[in-house]
């Protein structure tokens, strides 16, 4: 077989264009964030308990706990022995960080609004109201907890960070070292 | 049989004094830690997000009506009231606000957390009030605080009078985080020592006598006396009757 010179030069040309085009499209493996609408309040319930996993700001109202996992929900702990504490609910509000609670009220974030919700049923929560804007969006910089390398950055305009999932990412930006 | 019906009768009313009690006390004992951003007192209720602090009427606690908003500072973390004031917690401020009549705060004073010669100082800094006196960690972390002084200190602040904060007090620390004080003790949440208690027979003068670690310490709340823990990832509670010998009483941790 004969390999001419022509044929070596549509190989490196052909290579050579190949990998222009792969500079105009990294695409490397990472995460991409979950997004959820901001006026899509249908996962705004009460549920079984959670694992502690990153854990925020704290109440105790009564024989009761209410510990925030951050940017989830509000775990729920019946502690009327403390020797004995039970987890009970898990309250899941998406974005959630702030929180504080009054008679059968819950106020609580969710990054952007503050969320009036009824508690007199512990098992089956409701939102009552939504004061919108009380909280600044552009000053979120968030990342995925744990993980070294490429992520989509996130970005508020598309809605609250549910979460974060593996994914193909098309000339990632940010990363965490 | 006379005598069997008096002490039934009898202990009926010592059993319904201590329900109506035990209903009272959970009325009232909403309790934060001292990173808190939202409080309710009385009928209002008060938020801070970054930069402001919003006043809501809560009459109708599932309907609240905003009445005023206003502009505090920049980076604020921390929110907490004593007998009349908030004390706002932010990255170089301590702001102190009077509650007025109609329920709107109004600035009594900030002081500034900075070093000599104006050295900015970037922080994260909760604050606890016993008497006249005010208890405020600051914590730098190296992801967020590049470019500024950082530290890590305990700092005891005079408040008598609130319009002028004296600095009595500055004490090191390792990573300090939320704080709550007891009957004798102030107990401090570290991110890397865990819990560290301070002695407060001199209230101005904490002086450090134990460290219970192994956990990566957050926020605590002072309930009586049970003393409730967070850590990142698991929930620890103290009975803390006698302050001295402090005893673990049980561990969440999923």
């Amino acid at each position: 077989m004969q390999v001419s010179y022509t044929h070596v030069l549509i190989i490196i040309i052909g290579s050579l264009l190949f990998e222009s085009c792969e500079k105009d499209h990294i695409v490397k493996d990472g995460m991409k964030p979950i997004y959820i609408r901001y006026d899509d309040f249908s996962g705004l319930k009460s549920g079984p308990p959670l694992p502690y996993q990153n854990l925020g700001k704290i109440v105790s109202a009564g024989q009761f706990i209410f510990i925030n996992e951050i940017g989830k929900g509000i775990h729920v702990i019946n502690n009327s022995n403390p020797n004995e504490p039970n987890q009970i609910y898990f309250w899941s509000i998406v974005g959630n960080t702030e929180f504080t609670i009054f008679q059968n009220v819950l106020y609580a974030n969710n990054g952007k609004d503050l969320l009036i919700i009824d508690i007199t049923d512990f098992d089956n929560i409701s939102l009552s109201k939504i004061i919108k804007d009380q909280y600044p969006l552009d000053i979120l910089e968030l990342h995925p907890e744990n993980y070294t390398g490429y992520f989509e950055c996130y970005n508020y305009k598309l809605g609250i960070l549910k979460g974060w999932e593996k994914g193909e990412l098309i000339n990632p930006y940010c990363k965490t070292n | 049989m006379r005598s069997t019906i008096y002490f039934l009768f009898i202990s009926l009313l010592f059993l319904s004094a201590c329900i109506s009690e035990d209903i009272n006390s959970s009325a009232e004992s909403t309790k934060s830690g001292s990173y808190a951003t939202m409080l309710t007192i009385s009928n209002y209720l008060y938020v801070v997000n970054k930069t402001q602090i919003t006043t809501f009427d809560i009459s109708i606690p599932n309907s609240p009506v905003e009445l005023n908003k206003q502009e505090v500072g920049f980076d604020i973390e921390s929110l907490y009231h004593h007998a009349g004031l908030l004390l706002i917690g932010s990255a170089n401020n301590m702001y102190i606000y009077k509650i007025g009549t109609n329920g709107i705060p109004a600035r009594e004073s900030a002081t500034e957390y900075n070093q000599a010669f104006g050295t900015e100082v970037c922080t994260s800094d909760p604050i606890v009030v016993k008497e006249n006196l005010a208890y405020v960690t600051l914590s730098s972390f190296t992801e967020v605080c590049r470019g500024f002084a950082r530290i890590n200190q305990l700092r005891v602040f005079d408040i008598q009078d609130f319009k002028a904060p004296k600095l009595l007090t500055t004490i090191d620390m390792t990573s300090p985080k939320g704080l709550g004080i007891g009957k004798t003790h102030l107990f401090v949440c570290d991110k890397v020592d865990g819990l560290v208690m301070f002695n407060l027979d001199n209230p101005s003068k904490p002086i450090k006598v134990k460290t219970i670690s192994g956990f990566e310490g957050f926020d605590l709340i002072v309930n009586g006396n049970l003393l409730v823990v967070v850590a990142k990832d698991k929930l620890l509670q103290y009975d803390i009757s006698d302050e001295i010998n402090i005893k673990y009483l049980s561990k969440i941790d999923l």
